[in-house]
């Protein structure tokens, strides 16, 4: 048979590995060979460049600039009380801070707020996946009754009427044209520049042995091997955008409401990333788990069994001193990131 | 110097050399198909490799828009699905849905 067509993906990796083998043999003994692998194995973690941004939806500072804007401003919800960020805070790690998310008029919503942190490289967005993409995301939240409440003819109707939002709009996309297409680019495009800097993990991996302590560098190895736990938090955003059944107790079937011919789907949740992780407790999809430590406790022995749980899922048997490794990993993973500043909204009392 | 398309070139002969059914063959690993899109004859068979160190489950999309049941596959399985209905096929993993591969049966 022959490939008719196709472009591998497979080079760069070629390249890692014919890298590591080579130093492999021009060392010959254990040490080169675990210095080798270590080598590769941080490979895995590099992080990207820049940042991608879809043909449809390109990068421009002033469609930026008015995501950012809408982001902050609670007009976009139908009592106007709440905005995107009012759940998505940057002050909380992009979230809030609350087992489960908190809609209007003090609504108590299933799921807790995920962080929208690094989405740029994201794919099928919310825990259970039913969004495409961002463009796809970022207005469900206003229409939802539980949520936002703001129907959208409402709101374009509302923007539409005011003189600074009208200017924005036609900066960001040459036209008046307000709607619900260029609602959701704008903002999609805000969210895409919201990427968490370099953190101590990022300058060790780069060569900086002193960047993390010992009990990091042993929780990385941890992570890696006895814990699993790469098997899903993979790569530099450490998720793999996929979604598993990690064994919480819960009503809530996930990814399989989506799909519901899937078994191996039910109680399937997207893996979250774990950049900054410590800024955003309570954990998992349901707010269930209050530390790092109980998430690292309830993966080596608290979860549940069950035929849907992840066959990545095993009982790890760790330590108390890997456990304390684990965590002290996960702290590193947490970057200084840059201020975002809350935006002076436009009024209706502007000027064009 | 050879250049990257050479190299992947020379890297996918030497694995579909090594498929002992002749099938065409797609190798996951490090959770992405081995290629983006390919294109094969109607009724022909597509070895799928799950070189991993994950479980796989892949999912079909038919031209007519009808997913076919996913096909759980353990590090070291493989399958061989055959593809007979011209079109565009969307091949993803249910589990892992940023692996994803187009198959254009002619």
């Amino acid at each position: 048979m022959n490939l008719r067509s196709g472009t591998s993906r497979r080079v760069l990796s070629a390249a890692v590995v014919l890298v590591t083998a080579a130093a492999i043999v021009a060392g010959g003994d254990g040490a080169v060979a675990a210095d080798a692998a270590l080598l590769k194995l941080k490979a895995r973690y590099k992080r990207p460049a820049s940042i991608p941004f879809p043909k449809a939806n390109g990068y421009s500072d002033a469609k930026s600039r008015l995501g950012h804007t809408l982001f902050f401003d609670p007009r976009l919800s139908g009592p106007g009380t709440v905005s995107c960020a009012t759940c998505h805070n940057p002050a909380l790690g992009w979230k809030d801070g609350l087992p489960r998310g908190v809609g209007h008029d003090a609504k108590q919503l299933g799921r807790a707020t995920p962080t929208i942190l690094n989405l740029a490289w994201a794919d099928l967005l919310m825990w259970d996946g039913r969004k495409e993409g961002l463009e796809d995301q970022a207005t469900g939240p206003i229409e939802a009754s539980v949520e936002m409440n703001q129907p959208m003819p409402a709101l374009v109707e509302k923007l539409s009427a005011i003189p600074g939002y009208r200017r924005m709009f036609r900066e960001a996309f040459g036209r008046d044209e307000i709607s619900k297409a260029t609602i959701a680019q704008a903002i999609a495009t805000f969210e895409r520049t919201l990427v968490s800097n370099k953190a101590p993990f990022d300058r060790w991996i780069e060569g900086d042995e002193s960047a993390i302590g010992e009990d990091a560098k042993r929780g990385f190895k941890i992570f890696n091997e006895k814990g699993n736990c790469a098997a899903c938090h993979s790569g530099w955003r450490f998720t793999d955008d996929g979604f598993h059944d990690v064994g919480l107790k819960s009503e809530d079937v996930g990814r399989a409401a989506q799909m519901p011919n899937e078994p191996t789907l039910k109680y399937a949740f997207k893996t979250p990333t774990l950049r900054n992780i410590n800024l955003r407790a309570p954990y998992m999809h349901d707010g269930s788990v209050r530390t790092l430590r109980d998430v690292v406790i309830h993966y080596d022995t608290g979860f549940v069994q069950r035929p849907s749980v992840s066959p990545e899922m095993r009982r790890l048997g760790l330590a108390e001193q890997e456990i304390k490794d684990l965590v002290a990993f996960l702290h590193t993973l947490t970057s200084q990131d840059d201020m975002i500043p809350v935006p002076v909204l436009p009024t209706k009392e502007e000027g064009q | 110097m050879k250049n990257p398309m050479t190299i992947a070139l020379v890297v996918a002969s030497m694995l579909i050399a090594s498929a002992a059914s002749g099938a065409l063959s797609i190798v996951q690993k490090e959770k992405q198909f081995s290629e983006e899109a390919i294109t094969v004859k109607n009724g022909e068979m597509v070895r799928f490799i799950n070189d991993d160190n994950v479980t796989h489950n892949i999912a079909i999309k038919d031209p007519s828009g009808a997913n076919k049941p996913g096909i759980m596959q353990k590090p070291g399985e493989q399958s061989d699905v055959k593809f007979d209905q011209a079109g565009e096929h969307e091949v993803r993993c249910l589990i892992h849905p940023k692996m994803k591969m187009s198959v254009k049966v002619d």
